[in-house]
């Protein structure tokens, strides 16, 4: 298993750690709903370091990378950050991932759904490519929340307040250089502090003591795992394990339908030209009743609609929240569900909700006026 | 049977008044911001603002500009929570008479913690 390289320093913060396709992940440090709370009211430092990283100071990179992922990377402006996904022959969706075109050099930070070596036979080929595998070598850290902001504007300059959503910059810490970018999913403002592994510990106590101030604690994958949910973001490791196909779960806008060639594409786009027989939809349990757990069918008015593909608690709404993968005909907001479970109809409902469900703090706030 | 008739009959009503919004609210979205998808690409539930479809603060301009010519509904200043989704429009032009009726929709959870 890879190890998180500030495992030690997680630890000594009282981590729980679990393994997630090969790679180690901190899933928490106290309890979920005051870590949940630290991304929706304050600031929460996360260790993301399961990803996988590449790195390219070669130009080709931009069009090898344009070749592979989903999106238009050769497009993609200096200082920018694009989404897109990394998608496996069978048009299977396996890595969430950002192209950081930062400077001189192109990074490339994937959450997968698969080992490492599934990663890096897609973006490294034989070895011939333009892209440098990272991994082991360097860190993820983040910040998210309302007032994540405050982290890099008291570490670095005020002046940190103008990055855009998806840009990236070079920045250091007392001569201890760094790639800053400003992303994150859990609709709330976030920060990604890419360093040398080395370093990790170093940097989480530097995270923790500039956000401080402001209410900053140690956050784990299970609270991030729940804000990604109820603030609607795709999730590689919940509805992204159980659905492989990108349409279904509703990632075209990652695409680029008149690319001629990325990994993948000629099954997307015979789907595509099929048209869509399932896609997700949120859903929200109805009090009281049985908890929903994964693979619940969902029934319309007694007729089968697809089951229940993840389920999480949101804080925000005060009940159980899910994704289902619904036939088109039936995957509409504002229906009401009833739960079929083994065979045996539940005393159970549930309603489709549009998503996201909450209105994140963070979405009153401008930067540019603090 | 009869009751169970009706209850279809509910429920399909409420889909097609919801998927007659849903396809108005995409054909303008697509022709104002000259997005490069079909009605059928653009999942409901696809965030505008930021992820997603990565509206700026002009597009969200012209996209309520489009709320209020194509539907007639007049959009508070400074409101753009709404945007969050196409769902979430959708909602909003439903709690505001749109599709012939006011609906009461689930609505949004702000904080409970």
């Amino acid at each position: 298993m890879r190890t998180l390289p500030a495992h030690d320093w997680l630890e000594s913060k009282g981590a729980r750690f679990e393994e997630r396709d090969g790679n180690e992940v901190c899933t928490g440090f106290s309890d979920l709903r005051s870590e949940y709370g630290l991304i929706r009211e304050k600031i929460a430092v996360g260790d993301l370091s399961q990803m996988q990283k590449y790195r390219s100071d070669d130009e080709e990179a931009i069009y090898f990378l344009d070749e592979v992922l989903a999106a238009n990377v050769a497009n993609i402006r200096y200082g920018r950050v694009l989404h897109t996904f990394l998608a496996n022959e069978r048009g299977e969706v396996v890595s969430d991932v950002y192209v950081a075109s930062n400077e001189e050099e192109i990074l490339v930070l994937c959450e997968s759904c698969v080992p490492d070596a599934e990663v890096d036979r897609l973006l490294l080929g034989d070895g011939s490519g333009p892209l440098q595998r990272m991994t082991d070598e360097l860190a993820v850290l983040s910040v998210d929340g309302p007032q994540a902001w405050a982290v890099p504007r008291d570490l670095f300059s005020p002046d940190i307040l103008g990055m855009p959503y998806l840009s990236v910059e070079t920045q250091d810490i007392d001569g201890l250089e760094l790639t800053l970018i400003r992303a994150g999913k859990t609709s709330e403002f976030g920060y990604i502090f890419v360093t040398p592994r080395s370093e990790a510990a170093v940097v989480l106590e530097r995270l923790l003591a500039a956000g401080e101030p402001h209410g900053a604690g140690l956050c784990g994958m299970a609270a991030y795992d729940a804000a990604r949910l109820d603030g609607r973001f795709f999730n590689i490791h919940c509805e992204g394990r159980e659905v492989k196909d990108p349409l279904a779960l509703g990632l075209q806008w990652m695409i680029d339908f008149e690319k001629e060639k990325f990994v993948g594409r000629e099954p997307i786009l015979a789907r595509r030209e099929q048209g869509l027989q399932h896609k997700i939809v949120g859903v929200a349990r109805e009090m009281p009743g049985e908890a929903l757990q994964i693979g619940d069918e969902l029934l319309l008015d007694g007729e089968q609609a697809g089951p229940l593909i993840t389920v999480d608690y949101s804080f925000s709404m005060d009940r159980q929240l899910g994704l289902a993968l619904l036939r088109t005909a039936t995957a509409f907001a504002e229906l009401a569900f009833t739960i079929r479970r083994d065979g045996q109809d539940l005393d159970q409902s549930v309603v489709s909700v549009s998503m996201p469900p909450i209105l994140p703090k963070s979405l009153a706030i401008k930067l540019d006026e603090i | 049977m009869e009751a169970l008739r009706t209850v279809r009959e509910a429920t399909e009503n409420k889909i097609r008044i919801r998927a007659e919004i849903i396809g108005r609210v995409k054909r303008d979205l697509i022709r104002r911001l000259s997005l490069p998808y079909t009605e059928e690409d653009l999942h409901e539930d696809v965030s505008l603002l930021g992820s997603g479809l990565g509206l700026d603060s002009l597009d969200a301009l012209e996209v309520i500009l489009g709320v209020e010519q194509e539907f007639g509904v007049k959009v508070e200043e400074g409101n753009i929570s709404f945007l969050r989704s196409i769902n979430s429009m959708v909602d909003y032009l439903l709690e505001r008479g749109v599709g012939g009726e006011t609906v009461d929709t689930v609505g949004v959870a702000e904080s409970a913690l």
